[in-house]
């Protein structure tokens, strides 16, 4: 019955340590992967590693290679092989061989093995080899060389934020802030009633209350900007516990430099290797500033439908026999949502 | 909603980054995840604000004059020519009997009809003091 159907539900052998197993053999990810994949089916759907992740991990996996060369520490050909291959996980053509979820070992050590299992085996199909057959390329020898899991995925959480901070958040909000800005000088002659307390007020600007929101836009991208320096320091040299045990000396520093060249941001190796694998406190205060960044504007957002209530005239109006009952009439108005 | 959820992750992370023993810090990807969403939750959400609102923002010049005309606050304008206390006075007259300042402080005799036109400028009232 099933002999006329493709290659869907084919299976290929894969083996780590703990022994074989079987994996799709229309996927590149090993044994390892697999593993996690079956172990941890928790929020699937929904919880895979997106876009920003994949492309962290290859551009790790690259200067990592590169720098494994530029050390004497890979040969030539092996290093050529997995930059190939890692370009691919960069450019995006091999998310779907990223199957596992945010809820796994605490370390991330599934997700590095994934990046380290699906690299090798495009490098071997590159190189004309057998996928699953760990030649030429092997995931943990070669495309894991001089790196631990432990030092591997803090370095990509910090890849993946900084790319992210600098390429959608801060763009994101200085659009705004500067059509704000904009609308500050436009309504500079318009004189409305300010509102403290919710009640009337002496009178203001629209340009003036604009103003202010863009000020606090102005903060909150200050306070995201100066989280940046903290998650340019990468935990790469580090190994297991930071001592850079089976890593060159200055294997830390050149995969700095070379994430640095790949990415056009400013990373460096972190000072100290033990705080950055132990700890993640720049990772909290990025979270830190995204929450104050978010802080001002939900307020806006509140403010905005409540600029329109609450006056005793508009009181008594709102209370007319016939209207719509509350203490709001928005007659003919959309109702506020909350964003 | 962004907010909110944006303040949620801000939990998980700060909670995940207290749990470290030792040499490593295990609630590394649940950090990742959460501050990744932020991040794209507050930049779609703040890309979505502009667009759909914030560029489109138009003043509605006829509501916001009318509103300011009948704000019983405008009486401010006469605290430093009448005092606190009869500017109050006005004021509660005018909510209490629905009447415009206007007509309050003239039924009071706080003032001229000259006067109220001279003092109760609320293009005035917008800047700290300019005149002598």
């Amino acid at each position: 019955m099933h002999t006329n159907q493709p290659d869907r539900g084919a299976m290929r052998e894969e083996e780590d340590a703990l022994g074989q197993v079987e994996v799709p053999a229309d996927h590149l990810w090993g044994a390892q992967t697999e593993r996690s994949h079956r172990n941890f089916p928790i929020g699937v759907e929904r919880y895979r590693w997106d876009r920003a992740v994949i492309r962290a991990l290859g551009i790790l996996k690259k200067c990592t290679a590169l720098a494994n060369r530029e050390l004497g520490q890979l040969p030539s050909e092996k290093v050529d092989l997995i930059a190939c291959a890692a370009q691919d996980v960069i450019d995006g053509r091999l998310d779907h061989e990223f199957p596992l979820v945010v809820f796994q070992t605490g370390s991330g050590t599934q997700t590095n093995m994934n990046a380290n299992e699906v690299i090798a085996n495009r490098a071997i199909q590159l190189a004309g080899g057998l996928v699953g057959s760990k030649k030429p390329i092997h995931p943990n020898d070669d495309v894991n060389h001089s790196q631990s899991s432990n030092d591997t995925f803090p370095t990509v959480m910090h890849i993946a934020t900084v790319e992210q901070l600098d390429n959608v958040l801060i763009p994101a909000i200085k659009i705004l802030r500067d059509t704000l800005d904009a609308k500050v000088e436009a309504f500079s002659e318009i004189v409305m009633v300010g509102r403290t307390h919710l009640q009337d007020a002496t009178p203001l600007t629209l340009g003036q209350v604009i103003s202010g929101w863009v000020g606090q836009l102005d903060h909150a991208l200050h306070g995201v900007s100066r989280t940046l320096p903290g998650v340019c320091a990468l935990a790469i040299g580090g190994t297991a516990v930071g001592t850079g045990l089976n890593a060159h000396r200055r294997f830390g520093e050149v995969t700095a430099r070379r994430i640095a060249d790949e990415t056009g941001k400013a990373f460096v190796s972190a000072p100290n290797k033990f705080a950055a694998l132990s700890a993640h406190d720049a990772m909290v205060d990025v979270q830190r500033g995204a929450a104050y960044a978010r802080r001002r504007p939900h307020e806006d957002c509140q403010r905005r439908p409540l600029v329109r209530v609450w006056s005793p005239r508009r009181l008594r109006r709102a209370a007319a026999p016939g209207k719509r009952a509350g203490l709001v009439d928005h007659a003919g108005e959309d109702q506020p949502d909350p964003v | 909603m962004v907010a909110v959820q944006v303040f949620g992750n801000d939990h998980a992370v700060a909670f995940a980054g207290s749990q470290g023993n030792f040499q490593l810090n295990v609630y590394k990807p649940v950090i990742l995840h959460n501050v990744l969403e932020s991040i794209r939750l507050l930049a779609d959400g703040a890309r979505s604000f502009n667009d759909r609102c914030a560029a489109g923002i138009e003043p509605n010049a006829k509501r916001i004059r009318e509103r300011l005309d009948g704000s019983l606050m405008l009486v401010t304008a006469l605290n430093s020519h009448i005092g606190y206390e009869k500017a109050a006075q006005i004021s509660l007259t005018a909510y209490r009997e629905d009447l415009t300042l206007h007509d309050a402080a003239l039924r009071l005799g706080f003032v001229t009809a000259e006067q109220f036109d001279t003092w109760m400028r609320p293009e005035n009232m917008v800047h700290p003091l300019e005149r002598s």
